[in-house]
């Protein structure tokens, strides 16, 4: 059996892929986007947080602790992550949910587990199972087995990715994955490693191969988040488009609008965000606008 | 499955749209004037039996009443010249009326203007009559102590109107009219026993005045052909006028004259009973008809029949039903319930949709008012371009259509003895309440059960947690339970005894009804009453069923599952602790409502084990009515809706181990999580809520859902949102609503009414205006959990 670790499953998802989905979001990331919607979801390794908004400040964690990790200080709950073993009892004590792991190690049985309780909504609406994170990529064994016996059941599955992972780790995914959401950032490679922490060499390699093996199937989607700034800029998203028709004009494009609610999660984690309150999302003119320039090189977008 | 080609939305004619603004801008005003005959005709027949004095009475509203006719209408017919006016009923009660006459303008709910006049004579001519002769005054002198004794637990209905909650034989009624019904009933009346002679004479009194009622309308018109100010407006006069002559002497014929005679029918009822909800049920089926022969002859064209289905919507609106404050306070908003059904299938499965059900949602679409309260029947054979289209309707956000499932209801009524013909014609009446098509006097509302209440008596040894006083029987505290099987026993020894009560109370009310309100126009349009010759009140109808409603599921299932997991399983809360903290609403311990909170799963989060203990106590309750039958002699079954009043039974109940401070409102709906405790998403709810054994709720159950517009303006999210629908199908769920607005549009509603004037919002079973709820309850709309498009 193959575990895998994840900061969240979520049931009802119906922007990652057709029909109603459970979304499997994978913990632990390559890149580093500044715009990065889950943080949760960056760092491999499980650590604790503490939500300074549900605080009651009792000092029960203290109290329990068995490593003496917490400490309550006048102005909050101090971690000492070094010290934490993350043996939960804090977590537990704690009346407020203040306390939290931000993931944890699943099985594909308790995946599958939690993917049947959906079943009937998966069946009517012709939908399934979405991986995605993090970066599922970075966890392929779990991938390949998880969606392996999904597929075996008769579901659906969707892998969305930013496709910055070795081949290898694909190649095996194309029997068992059904649709490949690839995220496309950024053009030049010099300003995506300003944006995400790496170049975009291997991530444009591999969607080249996957449009290759998979030619024609219609099992692509390119999916451009719209990133004020960084990618959401008339040179940068032609630039892209450009770029795609050069690999196959008939990949479908899809633009996610900016979402400004990320900056309330940074907030309750404590963490610095660059996009703060007074970013927006994009009018219905300006997606239009955007959208043009994929439409005018002869691209389906929406 | 694909999103149908939506039909081009144009919105309502001139004539709708005027006729519509003009209504919303007259304001609502107390009447008397149909207080005043009725109190005239009983004084001056004193000494005749109630069936009589009731006929007449009501024979000379007919005859009598002030009527109005606006040009433009092409559906006519009130009880009052005013829309909206609130009818003084005095056969039912009139104290309350006496008591909040001076507040009525300015109660915080379902305010009415009263002219000083109106209130002069109301105390000079009709009180003095009154008090000691209505329903609610004779209730009270005979069995006022036991009502008292129980009314923190049960709530008895039908205290002080008339019974309403009735789907009556509408088709019958255009096919026939009041002169043919009238001719079978003279026919059986030839035969009539002794016994029986003063049904048939009350039916004859009144059928003959409900067909003058007409002819006053038909004169009327004619008179206003010759000052109308446009060959439009008199062509439609002269219209009118031959249409309301033709069917005061028979059956209807087109489909104007179909509908013209529905709306006649329910002003009719309302003037007889001026009771809560008389529906008129699956119109879609039996006006198809009447629309279908005028397609075919060429009479009428597709708008044409939107139109009068949208002259027909607005004339719902017009009726309205007035309450005590208190009532108000639960059923807020004056619904009246103009429950129209649409779609469904037949006994083999096959789709009954037709041109109609998607003209219905059309109109809904134009019209966007709280009446008529719009039910869409599901199915699994429901054709995805109606589940489309009500997905469309849904995501306006006025609360409509609400949704109804055929697959788990008609079994459920079967299961209460009801032939499969009939099962599968189900209506729904009033908010949710579900009924057989116009052979059913379903007393749908005769009482509500608070479980979390009996559930407090339970651990605090018989003892109100709010007043201290002794109202159960003394089963000890929750100190004292060694095991959580000690509190299950507990829990249900206070039940019984309350249980019993209640049922004793039940029958009261009803013999009463039967004593002081018989009524013969409405036995007239009810199966078997003409056949039986006996009063619906009497037991004449085909089906007499009772229902009960147990309130409230989320509450029970959280309260349970935290005390069995944190106190017995766990021992990580103290029995103590938990006792002492309940008795001081978690004054002292806050901490532990946190805990009881955040550290034990709860109902709406597809937790197996926690939904079945909501289910184990609804099927306790339920198996009591087994073997036992009501006081017309049918079953007693139950359902699983609050609509608004899980706010004043929440005030009602002390602290829960839920983590529910005392006075809080209930979980709301029926069916639904406590709010903000449903945390995986619509499918966990759904799941949960699948549960609870749907043959449970037969007499209806209500589940609210809240979504913000953002699902609805992508294909995607429509197509999931109707996925859903199919899912809710499938789990066997009997009922779900959908609010469908953001809370900016709430908040600024609540700060600006005038600009919002037009919004509605479901409330619970029904839809209101948002503006005119009051203050609290608005707050808890605008509380309650919605689900983000994620
Ligand atoms: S136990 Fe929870 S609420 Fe108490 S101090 Fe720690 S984090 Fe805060
Ligand atoms: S998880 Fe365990 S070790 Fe880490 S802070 Fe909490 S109690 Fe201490």
């Amino acid at each position: 059996m193959t575990t895998g670790r994840v900061f969240d499953i979520q049931r009802f998802s119906v922007h990652d892929g057709p029909g109603i989905r459970t979304t499997v979001f994978l913990k632990g990331c390559p890149l580093r986007c500044r715009w990065c919607q889950n943080p949760e979801g960056l760092e491999r390794a499980i650590s604790l947080w503490h939500f300074e908004n549900l605080c009651g400040r009792t000092g029960h964690c203290q109290d329990v602790c068995p490593t003496g990790a917490i400490t309550l200080t006048p102005v909050g709950v101090e971690i000492n992550h070094a010290a934490c073993t993350l043996c939960g009892d804090c977590v537990e004590v704690c009346p407020n949910n203040a306390l939290a792991f931000d993931g944890r190690d699943i099985t594909t049985d308790e995946v599958l587990a939690e993917v049947s309780r959906d079943a009937i909504f998966h069946e009517v609406s012709g939908g399934g199972v979405t991986f995605s994170g993090g970066e599922p990529l970075a966890q392929p064994a779990f991938v390949r087995d998880t969606a392996a016996a999904l597929k075996s059941r008769g579901l659906p599955t969707t892998l969305e990715s930013s496709f910055h992972a070795p081949w290898s780790s694909i190649e095996p995914l194309l029997p068992v994955i059904d649709l490949f959401i690839v995220d496309v950032k950024v053009a030049d490679p010099a300003a995506h490693r300003v944006a995400t922490g790496v170049s975009n060499e291997l991530i444009l390699d591999n969607l080249r191969r996957l449009t290759k093996a998979l030619r024609g199937e219609g099992r692509i989607l390119v999916r451009v988040p719209l990133i004020p700034g960084y990618t959401a800029t008339p040179e940068n998203l032609g630039a892209i488009a450009d770029l795609l028709v050069a690999v196959d004009p008939s990949l479908p494009v899809e633009l996610m609008n900016f979402n400004p609610l990320a900056s309330a999660k940074y907030r309750r984690m404590g963490m610095a965000y660059e996009f703060a309150d007074a970013a927006r999302a994009y009018s219905p003119a300006e997606m239009a606008g955007f959208q043009s320039l994929f439409a005018e090189r002869g691209l389906t977008v929406r | 499955m694909t999103v149908a080609q939506q039909p081009a939305v144009t919105g309502p004619t001139e004539r709708i749209r005027g006729l519509k603004e003009r209504m919303l801008d007259e304001p609502r005003y107390l009447s008397i004037e149909q207080a005043l005959i009725v109190t005239d005709v009983y004084q001056a027949h004193e000494g005749e039996t109630a069936a009589v004095k009731r006929a007449l009475s009501l024979a000379e509203a007919m005859r009598r009443i002030e009527i109005h006719v606006d040009p433009d209408e092409l559906i006519v017919g009130n009880r009052t010249t005013g829309v909206r006016a609130g009818v003084v009923f005095p056969e039912a009660g009139i104290s309350w009326i006496d008591r909040e006459l001076d507040t009525m303008s300015r109660r915080p709910q379902d305010r009415f203007n009263v002219r000083p006049e109106d209130a002069a004579t109301f105390r000079a001519r009709i009180l003095p009559y009154w008090q000691g002769r209505t329903l609610e005054d004779t209730l009270r002198a005979e069995d006022g102590p036991l009502l008292d004794a129980i009314a923190r637990v049960v709530k008895i209905n039908q205290k002080d109107h008339a019974q309403g909650h009735i789907c009556p034989d509408t088709a019958k009624w255009i096919r026939l009219g009041p002169a043919g019904i009238r001719a079978e009933a003279a026919a059986r009346a030839v035969f009539a026993t002794p016994d029986q002679r003063e049904f048939y004479d009350s039916v004859l009194i009144v059928l003959d005045a409900s067909m003058d009622f007409m002819r006053r309308y038909a004169d009327l018109a004619g008179e206003m052909v010759a000052t109308a100010d446009s060959p439009e407006r008199a062509a439609n006069l002269r219209e009118t006028a031959r249409i309301c002559s033709k069917l005061a002497e028979g059956g209807a014929e087109t489909f104007r004259e179909a509908v013209q005679a529905l709306w006649f029918l329910f002003a009719l009822l309302h003037l007889e009973s001026n009771a809560s909800s008389f529906s008129p049920g699956r119109a879609d089926q039996y006006l198809y008809p009447y629309y279908l022969a005028d397609i075919e002859a060429g009479r009428l064209d597709r708008a044409g029949a939107l139109e009068l289905i949208e002259a027909l919507w607005l004339k719902f609106n017009q009726i309205v039903y007035l309450r005590n404050s208190h009532s108000a306070s639960f059923f807020a908003g004056f619904p009246i319930g103009f429950n129209v059904a649409f779609g469904g299938r037949d006994e083999a499965g096959r789709d009954e949709s037709n041109e109609l059900s998607h003209l219905f949602l059309e109109a809904q679409s134009h019209i966007l008012l709280p009446q008529p309260n719009l039910s869409a029947r599901l199915h699994e054979g429901t054709p995805d371009a109606l589940l489309d289209e009500c997905t469309r309707v849904i995501g306006l956000g006025s609360g409509m259509p609400q949704v109804f499932n055929d697959e788990s209801i008609i079994p459920a009524l079967e299961a209460q003895g009801i032939a499969p013909a009939d099962a599968v014609n189900y209506s729904i009446v009033g908010c949710v309440e579900l009924s057989t098509h116009g052979n059913n006097l379903g007393w749908s509302d005769a009482a509500m059960f608070n479980l979390v209440k009996a559930l407090e008596l339970a651990m605090n040894d018989g003892k109100c947690l709010l007043s201290g006083a002794q109202l159960g029987p003394r089963t000890g505290y929750l100190t004292d339970f060694a095991s959580y099987e000690d509190l299950e026993a507990a829990f249900a020894v206070q039940i019984d005894y309350f249980f019993e009560k209640m049922i004793e109370a039940c029958e009261k009310v009803e013999e009463i009804h039967q004593r002081l309100l018989p009524s013969a126009f409405l036995s007239s349009v009810i199966d078997d009453c003409l056949d039986r010759g006996l009063d619906v009140t009497r037991g004449g109808a085909h089906y007499n069923l009772s229902g009960i409603q147990v309130i409230q599921v989320a509450n029970v299932a959280d309260s349970l599952a935290a005390v069995k997991k944190l106190v017995y399983d766990e021992g990580t809360v103290d029995r103590a602790r938990l006792v002492a903290a309940l008795q001081t609403n978690y004054e002292h311990d806050p901490e532990l409502a946190r805990i009881l909170i955040n550290k034990a799963p709860k109902y709406g989060n597809d937790v197996e084990w926690v939904d079945a203990i909501g289910n184990k106590w609804v099927h306790y309750f339920a198996r009591k009515f087994e073997g036992r039958t009501n006081y017309r002699g049918g079953r007693y079954h139950t359902g699983l809706y609050t609509v608004s009043a899980h706010v004043p039974m929440g005030a009602n109940v002390g602290a829960t181990p839920d983590g529910r401070p005392a006075g809080a409102p209930l979980a709301d709906g029926g069916m639904s999580a406590v709010y903000g405790r449903d945390r995986r998403g619509p499918t966990a709810l759904l799941s949960s809520v699948a549960r609870v054994d749907s043959y449970l709720g037969s007499n209806g159950t209500l589940l609210n859902m809240k979504f913000l517009p953002r699902l609805f303006k992508s294909q995607e999210g429509s197509q999931a949102f109707a996925s859903m629908l199919r899912g809710f199908v499938k789990l066997g769920i009997n009922h779900v609503q959908f609010n469908v607005v953001t809370r900016d549009d709430l908040i600024a509603a609540q700060k600006e009414p005038d600009k919002y004037r037009n919004l509605t919002i479901r409330v619970a079973g029904y839809t209101a205006y948002f503006t005119e709820l009051a203050e609290d309850l608005q707050n808890e709309i605008i509380a309650r959990t919605s689900y983000e498009d994620s």
